[in-house]
């Protein structure tokens, strides 16, 4: 599980290791072994390349940057065992893309307050897979900038909380150039005293004909004192745009759950089966099978 | 093996739908239950699967001897009740495969394990043999389905989970004349000694396929007659005005009712 740089030891998890390409940071230190390069305080991709990003109680500032044309798959893996404050910052250039896969996880309750800002370009096409299973207390605030035209985001999120967790998500998309596009879908579990609490807004300022931005939201509430809320908001200030938003909120379906059991499954088999279903468009987007089996683990525990 | 309702009274939300129903089903028999709409046919399935929506007043419902009130749904479904539902329910994100593979895999003891190359063959033919197409096990549970494959879907399940007893509610609703004979003769084909099949119906189409024993009217929460072949053409000719006439029932619908209290007259 360990790594060692300038004689500071890291716990990298060994599946990370394993990887061809990883970048592992701690405040410490720092190991690079992918084709990124640090300079100017920032990472700078501008391959095509699959990287896991480890962090390993790394409370610095992250600068990212995304050159023209670069194709980067990005696993951010974070682990926390203590109280955490952490400003993201991406650059998305010109046709660059950026499938970035985020995991913020914590080794005990602990709290974490995340800032994460993200520039994409003209062209520039940014897609977030944000799995959220953090045990303690969340704040995540997003924001989109989508600057060049044809500039376009994919946001799916994956908030799996249980127990005493609570999450504060703050989502904004501002579409700042003709033809962007945006979609938000989050998908939500409660279990236990969690609560869940989700700001997602969406801006399309003046003149940004032609864009088109979509939120949708759906959540379910496992428990009696499980809490989810989720406030979705559009600010349109052009005519020729198209925008849509919901959100959905409810325990499992009742006659879904008759329909389960009706078929020899218990309450709690069908309850996974019902819960692994609603999730497993967000699992199949991931697409690398460690991430993939170690999130399906993860969401067992939490049922 | 046999199934048998005694004196079966069954309320929802405050209203009486079935007033005391009798009927014993044994192994190898098939039942068809006829009756106009709203009549507690399908209450009587769903009560017998155990919805939770339903509860019982008084009366019971034996397997073999013994209560099953008591029993949940998936207890009753493993001690082999099945209810093949008028509208089965979509449910997303999972697959075919996997659900009834789950299903399967509840009837097996602890050190038993599924042998999964045997239930891709069978499911496979049996996907086949219903013409339900090749990319079935990769579906979502009745996701995107027509009316007809989720009947089908129905039956599927049934010839994989092997049950004792089987309700088959509606099965014949939004199957085409292909599709009627395709599903009437699968389920022929299962019928056998040990398996008790209660065909709920409002038509005799699915009966031209599957030959009940017995064929049983329910009116108003009650079996009102019981009888063969000759019920059924007599319900095809005539409908069921007939018994409602011998019988002097008559209907909800015709009766006075009260709008209840005018609003303003309470003001007043």
């Amino acid at each position: 599980m360990c790594n060692k740089n300038d004689g500071v030891k890291m716990n990298i998890p060994k599946y990370i290791q394993q990887s061809q390409s990883y970048i592992a940071l701690s405040n410490q230190a720092q190991v690079n072994h992918s084709s990124a390069r640090f300079e100017n305080n920032q990472w700078v991709f501008d391959q095509t390349e699959e990287i896991f990003l480890y962090m390993d109680n790394y409370e610095k500032d992250l600068n990212i940057h995304i050159n023209n044309n670069a194709n980067i798959k990005l696993f951010l893996i974070s682990y926390n065992s203590r109280e955490i404050h952490r400003n993201l910052n991406v650059h998305v250039d010109t046709h660059g893309l950026l499938k970035l896969f985020s995991n913020y996880m914590s080794k005990r309750p602990t709290k974490m307050f995340v800032q994460r800002d993200f520039y994409v370009q003209a062209s520039g096409s940014l897609i977030l897979l944000n799995q959220i299973t953090y045990r303690g207390f969340l704040s995540l605030n997003e924001n989109i900038y989508l600057k060049g035209e044809t500039a376009n985001l994919d946001i799916d999120l994956l908030n799996l909380a249980s127990d005493d967790d609570q999450v504060y998500i703050d989502q904004h998309v501002y579409h700042q150039a003709k033809r962007t596009y945006s979609q938000i879908h989050n998908w939500l579990i409660a279990n236990g005293d969690a609560k869940l609490h989700y700001v997602v807004n969406g801006t399309i300022e003046k003149g940004y004909e032609k864009s088109d931005c979509q939120q949708l939201n759906k959540g379910i509430i496992l428990s009696d004192k499980g809490e989810i809320k989720v406030i979705p908001t559009l600010y349109i200030d052009e005519y020729d745009v198209k925008a849509g938003h919901g959100a959905a909120i409810g325990q499992i379906d009742e006659n879904q759950l008759f329909y389960l059991k009706s078929r020899g499954l218990d309450e709690v088999q069908a309850k996974n089966l019902i819960i692994s279903g609603y999730i497993n468009p967000f699992i199949t987007k991931i697409k690398h099978n460690k991430v993939e089996s170690l999130l399906q683990r993860r969401v067992q525990r939490y049922i | 093996m046999v199934l048998e309702f005694k004196d079966l009274v069954v309320s929802v939300e405050g209203n009486t739908i079935l007033n005391g129903i009798n009927l014993t089903v044994n192994g190898g028999e098939t039942h068809a239950i006829m009756g106009p709409n709203g009549t507690g046919k399908s209450t009587l399935a769903q009560v017998c699967m155990g919805h939770p929506k339903y509860k019982v007043a008084s009366g019971d419902i034996l397997l073999d001897g013994e209560s099953i009130l008591d029993k949940s749904v998936d207890e009753r479904s493993r001690m082999g009740i099945f209810l093949a539902m008028q509208n089965p329910i979509e449910v997303s994100g999972v697959t075919n495969f996997d659900f009834i593979k789950a299903a399967l895999q509840t009837r097996l003891g602890k050190d038993e394990h599924l042998r999964v190359g045997k239930f891709i063959l069978q499911f496979e033919d049996a996907s086949q043999q219903l013409q339900m197409g090749k990319g079935l096990a990769h579906r979502f549970l009745n996701q995107g389905f027509s009316g007809g494959e989720k009947k089908r879907n129905e039956i599927l399940q049934m010839k994989m989970l092997n049950p004792r007893f089987a309700f088959l509610d509606e099965i014949d609703s939004g199957l085409d004349v292909d599709a009627l004979k395709l599903v009437g003769q699968h389920v022929t084909s299962q019928q056998s000694d040990t398996l008790g099949l209660i065909l709920i119906t409002h038509y005799q189409r699915l009966l031209d396929y599957i030959q009940p024993d017995f064929v049983h009217i329910m009116l108003q929460g009650k079996i009102v007659r019981t009888g063969g072949q000759d019920l059924i053409e007599k319900i095809d000719q005539d409908g069921y005005d007939w018994i409602k006439k011998e019988l002097g029932i008559e209907d909800e619908s015709d009766k006075p009712y009260s709008l209840g209290t005018c609003a303003t007259k309470t003001m007043v």
